[in-house]
């Protein structure tokens, strides 16, 4: 038997915004909320998961973030995962 | 449920941290800060994996693996791979499974066919798989030879592995590879198989599962994410040229009166893959310690904290008390590791092949009965002096093994068990040619003449259960009558029409003429091309 540790996972959804340099990435949790963040390319997800976890009251030790079923690693940035404009996900 | 966008700009180059964020550099300080992220990399930026003291807790004994050490381990089996050896597999993500278990979220894109008066739950499976749809959209997984699967819930971890996606069915070959699912489970009752292979499969559309039901177990509750990590190492180092279902399946469940491996003669033989003599189970308990060290490791490379493992500089503790964590750690393990080390499979080959010799002896004293086909030579049945010489062995390893790992040192070489009760199951051999003739005629117009000789001297052991209507047996495939306890499932037949329906324009391939002349058991089969699925979605 085994544990996984895991409450919620969330998708990110990059969409197209006007400067290429800027994002706007969607968090989603698994009961379909989701949360607009515009950040840099080069942002670190360690600051957008933060921020998503202390909107939703989870400690981030709790969650797991996944783009594309890659994990996402905090000290990633979206240009790392090659997230582009127009780029989208689906559950 | 849509909100404003929360711009993170701003504060970008001024860096202000979170107070829940913690600065790299303080990833080692095990006790002090739980959630900090320890990052131990695997090659490739995308396959980063940030592994913290939180889930380095998750290793300390009797304590339940988490994804996170999973997928690492996962990824180390991955990483000490042969180039050629890797582009054969593909490795899903801890996750995978789960997305396909969810009961709702998801949507079916617009312009979908359904299948008039499809289920709820067959709407489910449609979502899900449009869940995880681009998780493989940089590999064709139908041009691999073995998918592995981790599959996680109800708090227990199994392994699945989906060979040969790609192949077409074709079940007469006696031998070569065929589409099947091999479902490794620690547990005794732990995952439906017949459930988790019917998600997987709806996910490929494949169409044949086969559960091998004897690999190693687990003796306690907590090892079962550590076998399926031993699992994948013993499956994937090593890995064979093809797995052929009927093989796979006879290997398993005749071996201990066989000791007959897969490939048995050619390089590409494991002695006692895919059984329960395939590595032993204090090994993988011992695979704990193991990875704990690589994580400690990684922890101590990348954070420029190794001045020499096993002879630290004398003042260097003194200077960085964050490494003292780190390598008290380290050395406490290696103590440990004195008493169990975790053999991986390279280390284990060796002491595999005297095992397997040490067995195959104890079969040419013991008991003939292993060896059906050569009914003239066979000997009496043993005396009860050779049988009391023999239990009396067996029951000394039995008690060997109850003893806890950690007082044992490692031994030379371990006893083989022997599960005396199938060997001396006191029956007549008379009855023997006629009770296995009518068992085995049920299923064995569907079985080429070839594979009905070989089964039917093995199977008259078992007792002769039927198995119970809901269960079919596995579609073409004539399998010796079942162990009482052992449960073998096949899929439920779809038809290709509601597969065609289900996934429209997936290359479903209606069974051809020369399906349709094959024995009545192969007609009914669907034929699905795995190959086109997926590739053009």
């Amino acid at each position: 038997m085994s544990d996984t540790g895991e409450d919620s996972k969330a998708n990110i959804k990059p969409e197209g915004a006007s400067d290429p340099n800027v994002l706007s990435i969607k968090v989603k949790d698994q009961l379909g909320g989701e949360v607009v963040f515009k950040v840099k390319k080069s942002t670190k997800f360690e600051k957008i998961l933060n921020a998503f976890c202390q909107k939703k009251a989870v400690a981030i030790s709790e969650v797991r973030f996944v783009f594309d079923g890659t994990r996402i690693n905090p000290s990633m940035t979206p240009e790392d995962m090659e997230m582009e404009d127009g780029d989208t996900v689906r559950r | 449920m849509q909100e404003n966008p929360i711009r993170l700009d701003s504060s970008d180059e001024e860096g202000t941290p979170s107070p829940r964020r913690a600065p790299p550099t303080q990833a080692v300080d095990l006790s002090s800060n739980p959630e900090a992220g320890v990052v131990c990399e695997t090659s490739g930026i995308a396959r980063k994996l940030a592994v913290t003291a939180n889930d380095l807790v998750r290793l300390e004994p009797g304590s339940f693996l988490n994804d996170t050490i999973i997928d690492f381990y996962l990824r180390h089996v991955q990483d000490r791979l042969s180039s050629a050896t890797l582009s054969r597999c593909y490795f899903y993500s801890t996750f995978f499974y789960s997305k396909l278990r969810e009961k709702r979220g998801g949507e079916i894109p617009v312009g979908t066919r359904l299948k008039p008066g499809a289920t709820a739950a067959e709407c489910q499976a449609l979502r899900n798989y449009h869940k995880v749809q681009k998780w493989t959209k940089d590999v064709d997984v139908f041009e691999k030879d073995f998918l592995f699967i981790p599959v996680h819930h109800a708090l227990h971890w199994s392994l699945m592995i989906v060979c040969h996606p790609g192949c077409s069915y074709l079940s007469n070959a006696a031998t070569g590879p065929t589409p099947c699912i091999l479902h490794l489970d620690s547990m005794q009752h732990g995952h439906k198989s017949a459930e988790a292979a019917h998600r997987i499969r709806s996910y490929l559309e494949a169409e044949y599962s086969n559960r091998v039901g004897r690999v190693v177990k687990q003796d306690n509750f907590c090892d079962c994410g550590l076998f399926l990590c031993a699992y994948a190492e013993y499956f994937a180092r090593y890995l064979p040229p093809y797995i052929h279902a009927r093989e796979a399946y006879e290997v398993a469940y005749e071996y201990k009166k066989t000791n007959r491996d897969l490939f048995e003669g050619t390089p590409a033989c494991y002695p006692g893959r895919l059984t329960e003599h395939w590595f032993r189970p204090e090994n993988a308990g011992a695979l704990r310690l193991h990875i704990q060290k690589l994580i400690l490791q990684l922890i101590v490379e990348q954070n420029d904290l190794c001045l020499g493992l096993g002879s630290p500089h004398p003042l260097w503790k003194a200077v960085d008390p964050r490494a003292c964590s780190a390598h008290a750690a380290l050395e406490q393990i290696a103590e440990l590791e004195q008493v169990e080390k975790y053999m991986g499979p390279e280390e284990w080959l060796e002491h595999a092949g005297i095992q397997k010799l040490l067995r195959q002896e104890k079969l040419d004293a013991g008991t003939s009965e292993a060896f059906p086909g050569t009914q003239e030579q066979r000997r009496p049945l043993p005396t009860a002096s050779e049988r009391q010489d023999v239990e009396g062995r067996g029951k000394g390893a039995g008690s060997q093994k109850a003893v806890p790992a950690s007082a044992l040192g490692r031994p030379p070489v371990k006893l083989p068990r022997i599960e005396t009760a199938s060997f001396f199951t006191p029956k007549a051999p008379a009855s023997r040619p006629a009770r296995s003739s009518s068992t085995v005629s049920d299923s064995s117009e569907e079985a080429g003449p070839s594979s009905g000789g070989r089964w039917r001297g093995g199977s008259a052991v078992t007792s002769p259960v039927q198995p119970s209507p809901e269960i079919m047996p596995i579609g073409g495939l004539s399998h010796p009558p079942l162990n009482p306890g052992v449960k073998v499932y096949a899929r439920k037949q779809r038809s290709s029409a509601d597969t065609a329906q289900l996934f429209p324009g997936r290359g479903v391939r209606v069974g051809t003429a020369e399906d349709a002349a094959r024995p009545s058991g192969f007609a009914a089969q669907v034929m699905v091309d795995c190959t086109e699925f997926l590739r053009n979605p």
